[in-house]
């Protein structure tokens, strides 16, 4: 865990530091002795500080061994679909693209069923109409490129 | 008394006993799913009881607000995804309970709790309303932040392995919930000139991407793992030596529930941590929590059933609705021509008492339909992880488009995800995010509120004696993990 | 089985494209026949809210009135306007009706949004509910005369509470400071229903808010209305003078809703959505729901109401100056 501590700990106090600096844009009024900007700066230093903390800890520490196994690049190509799918969703609406979001995912993880690469995608998206649409009255987006 | 009889009649009639069940299964599936919450619930069905008797009417929506606080705690339990804010400290140990296989057995300790929470709160509704409806009152600014910070202390206890990351996932939620416009000045803060950013970012979609999605991912990866890790359920029960062990956090956080439940602003997810917090606090066996410690389920479930009832007091002896729930409900009462208050109790006494057994029934009602649905609930847990996932991932996407059909909130959504992703992955946790970003704005609002009342001075915060006990508390319970860490830590590093 | 299932896939997809086909079919320009396809009013504020009741119990009326369904969509964010700014860029065939409220006319004071009223064509205004200075019933003032003069005499003491900085009771408050020459202090709450709350604890001296969300304190002998920001008295507290009754001349201040559509729709379409919303805003039903739930019934034709929406702009643009709010 000694990389991604050392990583993570340093994109904590660059984040912070940038919401610090934007705090003094923030207007200062007269009257007000705590204005819009004293938490944020509270935070943003807290941020800072225990950021730090992180860093100065992993240093000190010996190494870990990082038990986790590692599937993140799957996790990663799952996150590439849902991004898609979110992109896509206002041109060619909802339905059609949930069909394929989940039917995608299904052949990502390798299901061969054929009876279930076609009920599972279907099912969902007619459980959406029928539970959102029809009785929640949810306006579920039908796509650009149809109206 | 000659009350209480009158309403036990008025609710034993079939049709409105139907009724109340229906409202009650509706709230479940309601609050089941992530990104529908009780109150969007409860507008939904307030339409349709405009033509019903008012008793029945408001049962329904009573029915349907009881049952999606209870049914939140399902999927969280689960599949570590809180259909509401209110059951996210849930997901904490009913999740780490079901991946030990104790699926049926903490949605047994949930329903048993949120049903006696329930009526707990119920009974203290019905007896002794008007004395609390005055103490409530009592809370102005200075006593909701030192709340607030009291509650902000708890991400101390529920920081898992690493106090530090713990700690930065706390700052990081309250820092996003400074992102819109200022509560007190009315400036907007960075919103980057983004209209969808000035009000804010919305708590449900982040509480959906971090818990939910981020899982969803997690679990796509786990399917190509070569260790498998199948989830078993076994039909472990709750044994009655149990319950008994039990009884006193379910009672504890149940009127930890009524009480914050009654507070103008505070609802059930505060509620839900603190009643968490103070599990830990009591429990000799404070390691076990966060690995699935059966006290860690019954306490935030006992407490968010205990803000119905807590919620109800200033509705109805003052006309006052501290949260949205109770705000919708009022507009109910009085479309159906009931005004709540002071005069309620002597204007409307039989429909008042009936409501009160219709809430008991409605509890009674969350345990039969929560104990039988067990079996059907946990079903989901068979089905296989290829097959489950892609579906949650709609439901994600579905949920946090629904909450204000607005496109920006499913963005929210699936940045949330990957972020909690990565976050999990690197050991930061996820609830002290969420309980950032709840209790941020309420802090900060009242500290600065506080200030303008006293026109700049200080004095507010220590002069209040209801202030100073809970910014007391809030040191304590800050920095007792801390120490007991520090006394604790020669000897564990002395066995590794 | 795979057949059956190949049809169920086939039938959704017909009814994702057929469900858009229809709103892409009929376009004609032709007013005559509007409307002939459903209606869709969209809410810039959650379920459960008084935006939303009024939107919903009006589109059950106008039903009635076109002969078509109409559909209520909510839709939330910066305070309204990411649900405006939606209905005033939607297609302006008059099928997308768009509920706007008061602070249209402020988000660009305020510096928000640079959405502005007249970005729509209004259809006209359905209610509006005043001001009213309310305090608490043991205050040592019973008069708008003597709350004045006690704000003379304790500058900057007497805490006003409001509904939100910049939010539109913080303007009649504001006002107030302005018409009687005092000055309070401005307590911001999270919306009107905390202020009242905070009134009744004995937190803060007094409230601007409207008269439905004092109306159950009131009756419960909590607070006293002293007087009502409005030319004519309110109907729900009708012993209580207006302010010009009181003494004290102001503008008339207060939350106001009202429908409008895209700028560019055609005037025809317009009339005929004027005509067919104030029939169902004049309903009795219409007017039985409003009153229960403590909302005022205001109507304003199309051409009223974008004079009203101009006025109300001016105004509020310089008592936000003065606020330093800009």
């Amino acid at each position: 865990m000694k990389k991604p501590n050392y990583i993570s700990g340093l994109i904590i106090i660059i984040i912070a530091g940038f919401f610090y600096s934007l705090t003094f844009n923030f207007p200062k009024l007269e009257n007000q002795l705590i204005g819009a900007e004293f938490m944020p700066r509270v935070y943003s230093v807290m941020l800072i500080i225990l950021g730090s903390i992180l860093l100065i800890q992993t240093f000190r520490n010996k190494e870990e061994s990082d038990e986790q196994e590692n599937t993140m690049k799957y996790s990663i190509g799952a996150m590439l679909f849902v991004i898609l799918y979110v992109v896509v969703i206002p041109y060619i609406g909802f339905y059609i693209s949930t069909f394929l979001l989940v039917l995608g995912l299904l052949l990502f993880s390798k299901v061969k069923n054929k009876i279930l690469l076609i009920t599972i995608p279907v099912g969902t998206s007619l459980f959406i109409f029928v539970f959102f649409q029809i009785l929640l009255k949810v306006s579920i987006p039908m796509g650009t490129l149809f109206s | 008394m000659d009350l209480l009889l009158e309403g036990l009649t008025g609710v034993f009639q079939l049709n409105v006993l139907l009724i109340l069940l229906m409202g009650i299964i509706a709230g479940i599936t309601i609050g089941s799913l992530p990104g529908l919450t009780a109150t969007m619930g409860v507008a939904l069905i307030l339409p349709v009881t405009f033509g019903m008797e008012p008793v029945t009417g408001i049962l329904l929506l009573i029915g349907v607000y009881f049952g999606a606080v209870y049914g939140g705690s399902i999927t969280a339990i689960l599949i570590n995804t809180p259909g509401t804010p209110s059951s996210a400290a849930t997901a904490i140990d009913g999740y780490a309970m079901s991946k030990k296989g104790l699926a049926h057995k903490a949605l047994t300790v949930s329903t048993v709790s949120s049903a006696i929470g329930g009526i707990l709160s119920v009974i203290v509704l019905i007896f002794i309303a008007p004395q609390l409806a005055t103490f409530a009152l009592k809370f102005s600014a200075p006593e909701t932040f030192a709340l607030a910070v009291f509650g902000i202390s708890i991400i101390s206890s529920i920081a898992g392995k690493s106090m530090v990351k713990g700690l930065i996932a706390g700052f990081i939620g309250l820092l996003i919930a400074t992102i819109g416009i200022d509560p007190i000045g009315g400036f907007p803060r960075f919103t980057f000139d983004n209209v969808n950013l000035s009000s804010g970012i919305n708590l449900i979609p982040v509480m959906i991407g971090l818990f939910a999605a981020s899982e969803a991912f997690r679990a796509m990866g786990s399917i190509f793992s070569t260790r498998k890790l199948t989830i078993v359920v076994e039909k472990v029960k709750l044994k009655w030596i149990e319950f008994k062990i039990l009884i006193g956090t379910i009672l504890r956080s149940g009127a930890i529930g009524t009480f914050i439940g009654m507070i103008p602003g505070a609802g059930g997810d505060i509620a839900a941590f603190v009643a968490y917090n103070e599990a830990k606090r009591f429990s000799k066996n404070k390691d076990g929590f966060g690995k699935g410690e059966m006290k860690g389920v019954a306490a935030p479930e006992a407490a968010n059933n205990g803000v119905t009832g807590g919620a109800m007091i200033p509705l109805l002896t003052l006309g006052i609705p501290g949260d949205a729930v109770t705000a919708v409900l009022l507009g109910a009462l009085m479309v159906q021509g009931i005004q709540p208050g002071p005069m309620l109790f002597e204007n409307n006494g039989p429909i008042v008492y009936t409501l009160f057994v219709g809430m008991l029934v409605a509890n009674l009602m969350i345990l039969i339909v929560g104990l039988f649905g067990i079996r059907l609930f946990t079903k989901i847990l068979l089905v296989p992880t290829t097959v489950l996932t892609p579906i949650i991932l709609v439901l994600c996407v579905v949920g946090a488009y629904s909450l204000g059909n607005n496109y920006f909130d499913v963005l929210v959504m699936l940045i949330s995800g990957i972020a909690g992703y990565f976050l999990m992955r690197y050991g930061f946790p996820a609830s002290p995010i969420i309980l950032g970003i709840i209790l941020g704005p309420l802090m900060e609002s009242n500290f600065r509120r506080a200030l303008v009342m006293s026109q700049g001075s200080f004095d507010i915060f220590i002069t209040r004696p209801i202030t100073v006990v809970l910014l007391i508390l809030a040191v304590i319970t800050l920095f007792s993990p801390l120490l007991t860490r520090k006394v604790k830590k020669p000897t564990t590093e002395g066995e590794s | 089985m795979k057949k059956f299932l190949s049809a169920v896939t086939l039938s959704v997809l017909a009814l994702t494209i057929g469900g858009c086909g229809a709103s892409s079919g009929a376009s004609s320009d032709d007013a005559s026949n509007f409307p002939e396809k459903s209606i869709e009013i969209i809410v810039p504020a959650a379920a459960g809210g008084g935006t939303d009741a009024t939107a919903r119990a009006l589109a059950n009326e106008a039903e009635d009135v076109f002969g078509q369904s109409i559909g209520v969509l909510n839709k939330t964010g910066g305070s309204g306007s990411v649900g405006m700014s939606e209905g005033a860029n939607a297609k302006a065939d008059g099928y997308k009706v768009t509920m706007v409220f008061v602070e249209l006319t402020m988000f660009k004071h305020l510096g928000l949004s640079p959405l502005t009223y007249d970005q729509f064509k209004p259809i006209g205004m359905i209610n509006f509910d005043p001001a009213a200075l309310t305090v608490a019933a043991d205050a040592p003032y019973d008069t708008l005369e003597e709350f004045i003069a006690y704000a003379k005499d304790h500058p900057g003491e007497v805490s006003v509470g409001n509904s939100g900085t910049g939010s539109i009771w913080h303007i009649a408050a504001a006002s107030l400071e302005k018409a009687a020459g005092i000055k309070v202090n401005h307590v911001p709450h999270e919306g009107a229903a905390p202020a009242v709350t905070a009134l009744v604890g004995g937190h803060i001296d007094a409230v601007t808010v409207s008269p439905a969300e004092v109306k159950t304190q009131l009756e419960a002998g909590n607070v006293k209305t002293l007087a009502v920001m409005a030319d004519t008295r309110s109907d729900i507290i009708p012993d209580v003078p207006t302010f010009a009754e009181a003494g004290v001349e102001i503008n008339p201040t207060g939350t106001w809703r009202g429908l409008t559509v895209p700028k560019d729709t055609p005037d025809d379409v317009v009339a005929k959505l004027e005509e067919g919303f104030m029939k169902a805003a004049e309903d009795e039903d219409f007017a039985e729901f409003m009153k229960t739930n403590g909302l005022g019934i205001e109507l304003k034709s199309s051409e009223e109401f974008e004079a009203y929406m101009k006025q109300n702009e001016q105004d509020f643009g310089e008592i936000i100056g003065e606020l330093g709010l800009n």
